[in-house]
């Protein structure tokens, strides 16, 4: 992910140059989803053609103070300010403004104006929507993403902090909130869409390229706004059917023993009471779905990597490594359990 | 002459509200076109009470092409004859003297900056549909 | 037109002791009773001072976060401090700060360019600025003693209600707005009445500096944007305190009626901090230049234009809602629209520049103006981005934007303001600020500022959203942010640097006359008492082209050279031609405004805190010395005098002509948007969650016989008002009649709003049921509001009456009753007709 040395001296050298891109998995100068590669083409064409306008006032002003005398005396009447000042910037104004508005009438339509429905759940919601594809429905909640899939066949699961996609098909993805705004941004993907409680949005996300991205919450919400991510992984549709099979199944039997003393110290010690395995007793739904928590690239929505250790601090040190986050720290575990419990969640893939 | 003849103790030869409305008669144009193109697009929208699509969109789209026709003709009428609009106002008092031309000409480049923006506006209804988010 | 000695209005030599009297009415009090002077140019310093220190340090609070952001995953600053610390940096600079400080200016300025005495309601400013710098100091205090409120200065809900913000936090951040909200609505009311009642004779509208022009549109916006901050204020304090869910989804609220609220103010208030910037700067470029502006009537025009369509792009900062997209159009032309008067400006500026006699003078002042112009420039095109709906869709809500705003609020007002600094500072303090430490401040100010903010636009466009603590490391925003903080801390530096010349240089008193020759009436000689004498104008640079004009009004022989009534007073001239019409005679200084200001901020701090009862205390205090201050004003009709050249003008006034009608006038103005805001806010919630509405969702109305009673008693009372108009006896007599039917009018109007109240509560209708009846008993609470500021008006003009002090002629406090209370009447009568006809209309 980190950028290689040349690309991060021209970040630092030549920051103006909007079209560098220094551009790593969570940036919108690197397109690779449909919405974001039109913006980013509006993006270069109106970022080159404003810095010609701002060269333009830069060089008038330059000759209004220094100009020759016949120069300045060109500059200096009222035909400056309605030619410049008003006529020149009606008439770039309207292309730019037909031109956003064409790219704007480009978006995704099939879901036309399920944005607007009010007081519908996210049941509802997926009802409202064509029952011929994947669908998926993403709440925000303090601090995390709660991730739900409707399979074209009907079929219904719960996953968190972590979408995938397969490239080349439009997904439809409802955005809803469980508490305070909050706001889906994946910028490789496409632009922002609001959550806001009461109404379900609808953004359509279709990826151009396998690869992944990088999203976060871009309204705050409080707290642990900052620490609020998640990933965006966009397979080859048929990696990504098998995938989804995993992902529809129930959780893996713990293979070792570690593993299987982990899983009782989850079912025994108040996991269960919050989140949920499929397959188990575990079917808490306050905080996130575990059932394929150990596929994930990351734990804590985008806070830490997925790793034992990361799992084991996570688990007992979660109120310093996500400030304000509602998950209560577990020091009653020894370093053997928290390894045991890491191990079983760790194997949940 | 004496400053004291050049300026005279007493009221505003016509009324200041008169004077002030003359002026502004574009914005405000703009400001009633905004208000009737966006409250009953939205409203519908909110409600869906036409059912489809289709119907949505001519009756959105008639609305917006006739108040924006509508906000726009009277722009051009206020460009094209300034001082019926102030025999309108009753605000021919302030067109004459030196005040005239500076209160015509303010009144001209507003309407014609209000012009943009009503046109602007009105000619989002014909490219986009009036209901869906678009995302 | 020239004038020769004998034509001027009045005559050499003056007489003896004229001067000193002068000198001895506009006195100001000395020692720590300074606090109850009222001149516009002592309590203007108070109040600049206080938005400079509020700048600092709303600054150092930047620069801590800056110094957290500099390297990720720092921990220099925790998460719970740094979300307060942005919280109260967005909020103290844009509401206490940005505003107050342009305010400040059109108080210290606007007089002296209009060559008045002072403003039109001397205490009113007073009051105004003593409120905000109570409330400001302590709202920043907040963030020392974790109190401070973190919702964002935007404070949406639902993160903002009690469930989510539990602390008193939040009610401190709608308790410092609260200040500022009066304090603004008091200075629009000063503005407005000044720029269009005081100007001196013969600067008609068309030879107003523009400046002027700038702060009657800054003023005619506050009018009509700050009504919907208040509102969005009340309702979510009244949420948060006593549960009526306007903004909770779950009872047919809704959380974006918040945001069309918010930003319906906010919006403008980008442009309310903007436009008396760039009339400072119309100020400075042509007095630089030694030439007029050039293209006048386009400044006008675009500062008109501006004014208006800053009102319709409210959207433009919810672009990401989900909004349907034709609607986003319609606001996103809109914003295309706002962007041309920027470029008529700019426009006009360089053609000014290019018309230079000579050479635009390079002075530190020009090197703001020159820097601003870049600054904002570059503001202004990324503005056009932003407006791009598509593009804002990446954008919005990331460090892209907070470069755009930062180009435009420091680049638009920041530097205008330093501009002012060193341009004025000679107006009002003995020494000019150094020029040669002026080059350095300039350079480290610029320089530092686009290497903090112009890498931003790239860090947002690679992904970093905004109000983020911290961020991992490697996502290529490294660099970029250690670089910005580098900028901020040469941004601070020249900052600093200012600081310290103003500490070492600056001395309130009497400035140097026009070092930099320019053409307009702030710097003819002046003293305590602004001007000796009033010039009669003919050009809109008068310095420039009406010669001998300094020397003539210095001597006294232009209007009112001395007291002619043994006080305080200025000319009140008419709004478009500014023929004189009468003399006003103003308070001088005095106590009251100042405990009135003390006891206001305590009322509303022990609130916030809980403390109820001396909380009403204070605000009982508080209205008696509002009281005590009204009661020395309405003077009654004295002689007429002579102000010169043969002009007799009477020294009182009432009806439509006096300044204090347009004042209530511009008071009513505010109320009507604040009402209009309630009557967008009940169909709003209407279109969201018509379930909600009755009868179906909520208990059915009570019958028509209840509000055709209230409306009955409206008419009455207001017919009750009109016969106690006909009644009001000769001066110096008293009619039996008058007090009688001013109490009954008044008792209409409290039987109406109890009826009104009775039949809603009667019905089973709570509050706390859902967002229809919280929006119906809102517009009970605004009816109430009035009201209650009725009785208490009432009662006075009753006492007024009772001690002899209201006849015929002596009416102005009459006069005001009356406007106020025909208009609470036609607004309870649309509250009435929506309230109980809309529901039974669309069932």
């Amino acid at each position: 992910m980190r950028p290689p040395g040349l690309r991060r001296a021209a970040c630092i050298l030549a920051p103006v140059l909007l079209a560098a891109g220094c551009a790593g998995v969570q940036s919108a100068l690197e397109p690779a989803g449909v919405e974001a590669v039109h913006i980013d083409r509006l993006l270069r064409l109106v970022t080159l053609f404003l810095a010609l306008v701002f060269a333009g006032v830069l060089v008038a002003t330059a000759i209004a103070l220094a100009g020759p005398h016949a120069w300045r005396e060109k500059l200096a009447s009222e035909h400056l300010v309605v030619h410049a000042g008003m006529v020149f910037p009606l008439v770039a104004l309207s292309v730019l403004l037909g031109y956003g508005i064409w790219v704007m009438g480009q978006g995704g339509s099939a879901q036309a104006g399920v944005g607007l429905r009010l007081d519908e759940d996210i049941a509802a919601a997926f009802e409202a929507l064509p029952a011929s594809g994947l669908r998926i429905a993403v709440t925000g909640e303090r601090w995390w993403w709660r991730v739900e899939y409707v399979t074209a066949d009907g079929r219904r699961f719960a996953s968190a902090n972590e979408l995938r996609l397969p490239v080349g098909e439009p997904v439809p993805v409802l955005l809803a909130s469980a508490d305070v705004i909050h706001s889906f941004w994946v910028p490789k993907l496409a632009g922002k869409l609001d959550m806001i409680p009461g109404r379900v949005n609808t953004l359509t996300l279709e990826a151009t390229a396998p690869g992944v991205s990088r999203g976060q919450c871009a309204e705050y919400c409080g707290g642990a706004h900052a620490l609020m991510s998640f990933f965006v992984v966009a397979m080859p549709p048929a990696e990504f059917a098998a995938w989804l099979e995993r992902e529809a199944a129930p959780a893996a039997e713990p293979a070792t023993r570690a593993a299987t003393a982990g899983r009782r110290l989850f079912m025994t010690h108040g996991c269960a009471g919050c989140h949920a395995i499929r397959g188990t007793v575990a079917r808490g739904t306050i905080g996130p779905d575990l059932t394929h928590v150990g596929g994930r690239l990351s734990l804590g929505a985008g806070v830490l990597p997925n790793e034992p250790q990361a799992m084991a601090r996570w688990i007992r040190d979660t109120a310093h490594v996500k400030p304000e986050n509602l998950m209560p720290p577990f020091a009653i575990f020894t370093d053997a359990e928290l390894r045991d419990l890491a191990t079983y969640l760790e194997g949940l893939e | 002459m004496k400053p004291g003849d050049a300026i005279q103790a007493g009221d505003d030869r016509g009324s200041p509200a008169a004077a002030l409305a003359y002026l502004v008669v574009g914005p405000l144009a703009w400001a009633g076109h905004l208000l009737l193109v966006y409250a009953p697009q939205a409203a519908l929208c909110a409600f869906r009470l036409t059912g489809t699509a289709a119907v949505e969109t001519s009756i959105v789209r008639a609305m917006v092409i006739g108040v924006t026709v509508l906000a726009a003709s009277a722009m051009i009428a206020a460009i094209a004859a300034p001082r019926a609009l102030a025999r309108l106002l009753r605000a021919t008092a302030f067109l004459e003297g030196g005040n005239g031309r500076f209160m015509i000409a303010v009144m001209r480049l507003l309407a014609v900056l209000s012009l943009a923006g009503v046109a602007w506006a009105g000619s989002a209804a014909l490219v986009l549909p009036p209901c869906p988010v678009l995302r | 037109m020239a004038f020769d000695e004998r034509d001027l209005p009045n005559p050499l030599p003056r007489p003896e002791g004229e001067l000193a009297e002068l000198e001895r009415v506009w006195a100001t009090p000395k020692g720590w009773r300074i606090v109850t002077a009222v001149n516009n140019t002592v309590i203007g310093i108070f109040y600049i001072g206080t938005a400079f220190f509020l700048f600092l340090v709303a600054g150092l609070l930047a620069l801590l976060m800056r110094t957290q952001l500099a390297v990720p995953e720092n921990d220099f600053i925790g998460q719970p401090l740094y979300n307060q610390m942005f919280t109260v940096h967005g909020t103290t600079m844009m509401f206490l700060f940005a505003v107050p400080a342009v305010e400040a200016l059109g108080v210290m300025l606007l007089p002296q360019m209009l060559a008045a005495r002072d403003l039109p309601f001397p205490r009113l400013s007073a009051f105004a600025i003593w409120a905000y710098v109570i409330g400001g100091l302590v709202f920043v205090s907040t963030i020392l003693y974790d109190l401070a409120p973190a919702g964002g200065w935007f404070m949406y809900p639902p993160l903002t209600l009690k469930e989510f913000s539990p602390g008193d936090n939040a009610d401190f951040w709608l308790l410092g707005i609260g200040f500022i909200e009066i304090s603004a609505i008091a200075g629009a009311i000063e503005i407005v009445v000044g720029t269009l009642k005081t100007r001196p004779p013969g600067m008609s509208l068309m030879r107003m500096p523009i400046f002027g022009w700038a702060m009657l549109i800054f003023a005619a916006m506050i009018m009509f944007a700050f009504p919907a901050v208040i509102l969005a204020t009340m309702m979510l304090e009244i949420e948060r305190s006593f549960g009526w869910p306007f903004f909770t989804a779950a009872q047919g609220g809704d959380p974006l009626l918040w945001q069309h609220l918010f930003w319906f103010f906010g919006h403008p208030e980008v442009y309310i901090i903007f436009l008396p910037a760039a009339g400072l700067v119309s100020m400075i470029v042509p007095a630089m230049a030694q030439r007029p502006l050039i293209g006048y009537r386009f400044i006008v025009v675009a500062l008109i234009a501006t004014g208006f369509f800053s009102f319709g792009l409210w959207v433009h900062h919810m672009f990401t809602t989900g909004i349907p997209s034709l609607s986003l159009a319609f606001f996103s032309a809109a914003s295309m629209a706002v962007a041309v008067p920027s470029g008529i400006q700019v426009f006009s500026w360089i053609a000014t520049m290019a018309a230079s006699r000579g050479r635009f003078r390079i002075t530190t002042p020009s090197l703001f103006v020159l820097g601003f112009l870049v600054i904002f420039t570059i503001g202004g095109l990324t503005g056009v981005m932003v407006a791009l709906v598509p593009l804002d869709f990446q954008v919005h809500d990331t460090y892209f934007v907070v470069a755009h705003f930062h180009y435009v609020l420091v680049g638009g007002m920041v530097f205008p303001l330093f501009a002012t600094f060193y341009y004025w500072a000679p107006m009002v303090s003995r020494n000019m600020l150094s020029e040669r430490l002026g080059r350095w401040v300039f350079w480290l100010m610029f320089a530092g500022f686009n290497v903090a903010f112009l890498p931003m636009h790239l860090t947002g466009l690679l992904g970093m959203p905004r109000r983020v603590w911290t961020y991992p490391a490697d996502l290529g925003w490294d660099p970029l942010n250690l670089l910005s903080t580098v900028g901020t801390y040469v941004l601070a530096a020249g900052v600093l640097l200012f600081t310290i010349d103003l500490v070492v240089r600056f001395r309130p008193g009497q400035g140097q006359d026009n070092p930099w020759r320019a053409g307009t009436l702030e710097w003819l000689p002046t003293d305590l008492y602004s001007t000796r004498s009033i010039p009669l104008v003919t050009s809109r640079e008068p310095l420039w082209d009406q010669p001998g004009l300094a020397r003539d009004v210095a001597e006294g022989r232009y209007f009112l050279p001395g007291t002619l009534t043994g006080g305080r007073e200025t000319l009140v001239t008419s709004p478009v031609e500014a023929r004189p019409q009468y003399v006003i005679r103003m308070p001088g200084p005095g106590w009251p405004p100042f405990l009135a200001a003390v006891f206001m901020a305590s009322f509303f701090l022990l609130l916030t805190v809980k403390a109820v009862v001396p909380a009403v205390a204070c605000g009982v205090l508080m209205i008696v010395f509002c009281i005590a201050w009204a009661w020395s004003l309405d003077p009654g009709p004295g002689r007429e005098v002579d102000i010169g050249g043969g002009i007799r003008l009477p020294t009182y006034m009432s009806g439509p002509r006096s300044h204090s009608w347009w004042a209530m006038v511009v008071l009513m103005f505010v109320a009507a948007s604040l009402y209009l805001a309630w009557v967008f806010s009940y169909l709003f919630l209407w279109t969201v969650s018509p379930e909600a509405w009755s009868p179906h969702g909520a208990p059915a109305l009570p019958a028509w016989r209840w509000p055709a009673a209230s409306v009955l008693l409206l008419l009455a009372g207001s017919g009750l008002l009109l016969g106690a108009q006909r009644g009001l006896p000769r001066r110096g007599e008293r009619a039996a009649g008058v007090p009688w039917q001013m109490l009954l009018a008044l008792a209409c109007l409290a039987a109406a709003l109890g009826i009104e109240l009775a039949g809603h509560w009667g019905s089973g209708l709570r509050p706390t049921q859902n967002a229809y009846a919280a929006s119906v008993y809102m517009a009970v609470l605004l009816f109430g509001q009035l009201a209650f500021a009725l009785a208490i008006l009432g009662g006075f003009v009753i006492a007024r009456h009772v001690t002899g002090r209201l006849d015929r002629e002596r009416r102005v406090s009459f006069d005001n009753l009356a406007l106020l209370f025909h208009y609470t009447v036609a607004q309870s009568l649309l509250g009435l007709a929506l309230v109980h006809g809309f529901p039974r209309v669309v069932a």
